[in-house]
């Protein structure tokens, strides 16, 4: 059958064919195992088909032979077949583990944190890329190198650690920060996890990555320090302050040992900033932070609280002498050597509070008032110098808070009053003037005297406000007077940021044409120590004021340090003696010898004279004898209000 | 009917079950197709070879003759692709 030898013939050449390529061509896409096989399917193929179409062509072999070699064949043929696929199913199974593997170690070399693995004797059998990159130590030099162990982890501890994982396999899935000891004498800080028995490659007793955290805790490190101290001087800041006095105040009354807390601010640092400018300022912080902190211990705490406050913390102290000590320190540590910044010689003064606990409170907000209020003691005390704290002070500097905080209010609602104390004639007990005096009823009605509250409002610079809304309301007094009842003198005081303001002269007169008021009907008392304060520029004003028609008066005198030679330039038309000399004048023969004394002082240089706080007959009668033009007193009447003062005019003079 | 024939048989249908199974395997063999194909052509060779013996003998006769070329030519189309193919990497 010419077909069927045909196609015995086409498969046997093809089988044989494919059987080469095999052999040939697929030798590198195949393993051995595959290739042989596949190899034997096709030979076989190209047997049996080679066998039918020898036998076609009457070459036979042998029936016998072709006929059994022919059965076996036709057997192995399927065997092959299933062989073949089998080995391939194997090697497609064992390709996907490899490759998995394969993944595995590629993820390993380039995943971005360290890795380690050690064996079972602590020797290193795995180092990737980022670990290279990190320690500078390349895979040749660390895997399987002995000793590399203590080389890269300095730390005993951690090291032993490693060692006995490795030989116990015990997982410790733990974070730990360590350091990594690099190439070139450097450290990074790496955050662990060390792992055992966990990573499905040969010999691994322990493996662990590590995070490079040196970036990460010095960030981290670099903000605490930025929320614990100061930017400008680097000096621990307000909350580290306080976290430190928390512990110094635990531990005072715990051990029963003292501390001490000085605050510590640069006089008219201000101006500093302002002639030399904010540079300058802020080096010259620096250097004050320097020098405090070469005269301070160690142990103890220099804060800076902002703007020129610095706080120091004695923790320890024996005596309160010893915080004075520091506080004269430091006060010749910068007052006594100026510093040079930028070419400019800055020298600064500084006033100094000093609280002691736990004597003084052991809680830390009153403590911080306390030096607060010590320092503001010390300011008042004339600046660069220091103050203790203490109980007397504490309450008078809360009362005058006190007055300070109803004193602006009572500005703004129009609190205050005007009250007028006659001022008699000793020559016929008439009422020759009266004189303005600034009344408040500051607590419940109870009237504070303008002695206790002036000082407070001058260093609340409210005098400004204050002195204007007096001489704009004494005015308008006078010049209902003036319309009503003629001639009456109001005697007004004018302080002395009133009396060297630039244009008092011309702001008077608009006052006095808008009150259609007579400047004759208006005297203004000037203390001496106003006038002393810069005398020419006072003599000038108060000449100004003469010319325009205005009464001036020296108040308090005899109380100042004026100069004598320089009280006849004074354009003064009145002296008023003060009521300190004219309380005595009946007990005290030196009160008496120096009214007396001011009284012809007063006549030679053509004056008036006038005594204050008279009270009594014998004060009024002495004063008389000496030869005194007025009176001002109790003795005639207490101050009164403007409806009282004209009662008063109409009825009889006392 | 010889019993090597129907023994051959037998295992080749093992075999082709077998790659019924796991044919998601081999189908990562570079022109996979033509091998299974060459597989099921001596398969159906050895089913003619059992036939022939039972009824229509001259048509099973050929079928399985047919069948065993058919093998050997695909497995030389199998062989002949899978060299040209670029994606051919079967195991390397």
């Amino acid at each position: 059958m010419p077909m069927i030898s045909t196609l015995d013939l086409i498969g046997s050449l093809t089988a044989f064919a494919a059987a080469l390529f095999l052999l040939t061509s697929w030798r590198r896409r195949m393993s051995a195992a595959e290739q042989w096989i596949v190899a034997g399917i096709c030979g076989t193929t190209a047997l049996i088909n080679g066998l039918s179409f020898s036998a076609w062509l009457g070459q036979d072999i042998g029936a016998d032979l072709t006929e059994s070699l022919g059965d076996y064949l036709q057997i192995l043929q399927p065997a092959l077949w299933g062989m073949f696929f089998y080995v391939v199913m194997q090697c497609a199974q064992r390709r996907e583990v490899e490759k998995s593997h394969q993944q595995m170690r590629d993820i390993v070399e380039n995943m971005p944190v360290i890795l380690h693995a050690l064996d079972a004797q602590g020797r290193i059998l795995a180092w990737n890329r980022h670990a290279e990159e990190v320690t500078g130590y390349s895979k040749a030099e660390v895997i399987g190198a002995r000793d590399k162990l203590q080389e890269l982890f300095p730390d005993t501890d951690y090291r032993e650690q490693l060692l006995a994982e490795c030989r116990n396999g015990g997982a410790t899935y733990q974070h730990r920060i360590r350091p990594l000891a690099c190439k070139h004498n450097y450290e990074r800080q790496v955050a662990w996890y060390n792992i055992s028995e966990k990573f499905p490659i040969k010999g691994w007793a322990t493996w662990g990555i590590g995070l490079d955290m040196t970036e990460q805790l010095l960030a981290q490190k670099e903000l605490e320090h930025m929320a614990t101290h100061d930017e400008l001087t680097a000096l621990p800041n307000r909350a580290l302050l306080r976290d430190r006095l928390n512990h110094a105040l635990a531990d005072a009354q715990r051990n029963h040992r003292r501390g001490a807390l000085l605050l510590l601010d640069l006089d008219h640092f201000k101006m500093v900033n302002d002639s030399h400018g904010h540079p300058v300022g802020d080096q010259l912080l620096r250097e004050i932070g320097e020098r405090l902190k070469s005269c301070v211990k160690a142990t103890d705490t220099l804060a800076r609280l902002g703007g020129d406050e610095f706080v120091i913390l004695l923790e320890r102290i024996g005596r309160p002498e010893e915080a004075a000590l520091v506080a004269e320190r430091i006060l010749s540590s910068l007052v006594n050597r100026p510093f040079f910044l930028f070419g400019n010689e800055v020298r600064v003064r500084t006033s100094i509070g000093i609280t002691v606990f736990p004597d003084d409170d052991v809680r830390m907000d009153e403590l911080m008032k306390n030096v607060d209020l010590a320092l503001y003691a010390a300011k008042q005390g004339g600046r660069n110098g220091y103050h203790f704290y203490s109980r007397t002070m504490h309450n008078k500097l809360r009362w005058q808070h006190r007055v300070s905080e109803k004193l602006r209010a009572a500005l703004e609602s129009d609190a205050f009053s005007l009250q007028y104390q006659p001022q008699v004639s000793l020559r016929d007990n008439s009422v020759v003037g009266v004189e303005a005096l600034l009344r408040w009823n500051a607590f419940d009605e109870v009237p504070l005297s303008p002695a206790a509250f002036i000082p407070i409002a001058e260093n609340m610079g409210l005098m400004p406000t204050l002195g204007k809304w007096v001489l704009q309301n004494a005015c308008k007094q006078a010049a209902l007077w003036q319309k009503h009842m003629g001639k009456l003198p109001v005697a007004i005081n004018l302080s002395a940021l009133q009396l060297y303001q630039v244009n008092l002269v011309e702001s008077l007169m608009e006052m006095m044409e808008e009150q259609e008021l007579d400047p004759e009907n208006i005297e203004f008392e000037i203390t001496e120590s106003t006038v002393m304060r810069n005398m020419d520029n006072a003599i000038s004003t108060m000449r100004r004021m003469r010319q325009q028609g205005f009464h001036i008066s020296l108040d308090d005198f005899g109380t100042g340090y004026s100069s004598l030679s320089y009280l006849k330039r004074f354009p003064v038309s009145k002296l008023k003696i003060d009521q300190s000399f004219v309380k005595a004048i009946e007990t005290d023969p030196a009160d008496a010898a120096i009214v007396r004394s001011v009284i012809d002082l007063g006549h030679s240089l053509n004056m008036k004279v006038l005594a204050e706080g008279v009270e009594t007959q014998g004060q009024l009668d002495r004063l008389g004898n000496e030869g005194c033009d007025y009176i001002q007193g109790y003795y005639f009447s207490r101050p009164l209000a403007p409806d009282s003062v004209e009662a008063y005019l109409r009825g009889a003079v006392h | 009917m010889h019993e090597n024939e129907l023994f051959v048989l037998c295992l080749g249908t093992v075999v082709l079950i077998f790659i019924g199974v796991y044919r998601a395997q081999f189908s990562r063999l570079p022109a996979a197709r033509w091998l299974l194909a060459a597989f099921f052509a001596v398969w159906v060779a050895w089913v003619a070879t059992v036939l022939e013996h039972l009824f229509l003998p001259v048509f099973f006769n050929v079928l399985e003759h047919l069948g065993y070329a058919a093998n050997g030519v695909l497995l030389f189309i199998w062989c002949w692709l899978g060299m040209r193919s670029g994606k051919a990497h079967a195991h390397d």
